[in-house]
């Protein structure tokens, strides 16, 4: 008698618990689909060149896609720092190289400040999601259906972001620099968007102080960074068409860092 | 969790660790069936619970993981941001 009573809470318990699941999952999925989405990109251009260096670069990330999560607790803490003052970072924007087996390769991001990584923005991404839900919480429109529509909008983001980093690259002539690369730059826009929001949430009239200046620091960063990526790649140089490009890529961080961070139920708002 | 994948640590483990630290949301969720509505109160709890599930999920994937204490901020704050969200479905 007593064991059965006992056995019921437990019940409700489980079902309780299984409804979130769906979410936890979504996040799993969503995580391994960009990795494996890369990858293919990779295999395909693998297929389609005949050049030794670019195959040889390709092989090199195809092969290590755990290149980008060798990171360690300094690391995220000077990127974050780089990411958010870039007027701060008194340091070079080059990438440091390594000559192995005779090629050039690139050091991890442990040991590299300016290596990008997918872990800042994976979790930038899943703050912006857990951030978004509680500000609707706080003002009663919080539902399931909400933050799954809101998930999605930020990897549109997220893709928006990547493939105009991806076109301006390809427009300049420098089409090698590999897929997660260009990833792993557009997901640092959630660590602006993210510390935005939260100021939105602690205090109403921050964000509006907030927004620009993340806008601002996230093009500082991209340019710097885009700089340094074409300067890596490009033989030739055209100097105006650079800058216009460049500051292209600047001026396009306002109106997507605005959509992502007005937090609504609706679609294109 | 990702930034464990540089050590010997396999998903199953990963899951498995996940799984066993959602207890403490579990009971948050029923004991919030009691909680009166106040948006304060709710909140505080849920904090309580997130961090209990966030630092006993840190500490198992540090003992699992070769090298994991170099990662332990890493690791915690991923936990962190999944129990955050199955909180978010608790108080709202």
């Amino acid at each position: 008698m007593y064991g059965n009573v006992g056995s019921q809470p437990g019940v409700q318990q489980s079902q309780t618990s299984l409804p979130p699941n769906p979410f936890g999952s979504a996040f799993n999925v969503a995580g391994s689909g960009l990795i494996r989405g890369g990858l293919g990109a990779y295999g395909g251009k693998i297929l389609g060149s005949s050049s030794e260096y670019v195959q040889s670069n390709i092989s090199r990330y195809f092969s290590d896609p755990q290149y980008y999560f060798q990171v360690n607790d300094q690391y995220v803490k000077n990127k974050l720092k780089v990411v958010l003052l870039p007027f701060l970072h008194r340091g070079h924007w080059t990438r440091i190289t390594e000559p192995v087996g005779g090629r050039l390769s690139y050091k991890p991001p442990i040991y590299d400040i300016n290596a990008p990584d997918l872990y800042i923005p994976l979790m930038a991404f899943g703050t912006y999601v857990i951030l978004a839900g509680l500000s609707l919480g706080l003002h009663r429109k919080f539902s399931p259906e909400a933050l799954n529509l809101l998930f999605i909008k930020g990897l549109l983001g997220w893709f928006m972001q990547a493939a105009l980093l991806k076109v301006t690259l390809l427009s300049l002539g420098s089409g090698e620099a590999p897929l997660l690369d260009i990833i792993a730059y557009a997901g640092y826009t959630f660590t602006g968007i993210c510390l935005a929001v939260l100021g939105r949430i602690i205090l109403g009239y921050s964000y509006y102080f907030l927004m620009p200046w993340t806008c601002l620091c996230m093009g500082v960063f991209l340019v710097k960074t885009m700089k340094r990526v074409l300067f890596a790649e490009v033989r030739s140089y055209d100097s105006s068409r650079h800058h216009y490009l460049l500051l292209f890529i600047a001026l396009v961080q306002f109106p997507l860092f605005t959509w992502l961070g007005n937090i609504t139920i609706n679609w294109l708002l | 969790m990702l930034a464990g994948r540089t050590g010997n640590l396999d998903l199953h483990t990963c899951t498995s660790v996940v799984g066993y630290c959602l207890l403490p949301v579990v009971i948050f969720s029923a004991l919030s069936l009691f909680l009166p509505v106040d948006g304060v109160i709710r909140l505080s709890v849920a904090a309580v619970f997130v961090l209990w599930a966030t630092r006993a999920s840190a500490g198992l994937v540090v003992s699992f993981a070769d090298g994991g204490d170099e990662h332990r901020g890493l690791i915690a704050y991923a936990s962190f941001l999944i129990y955050t969200l199955f909180s978010l479905l608790v108080i709202f």
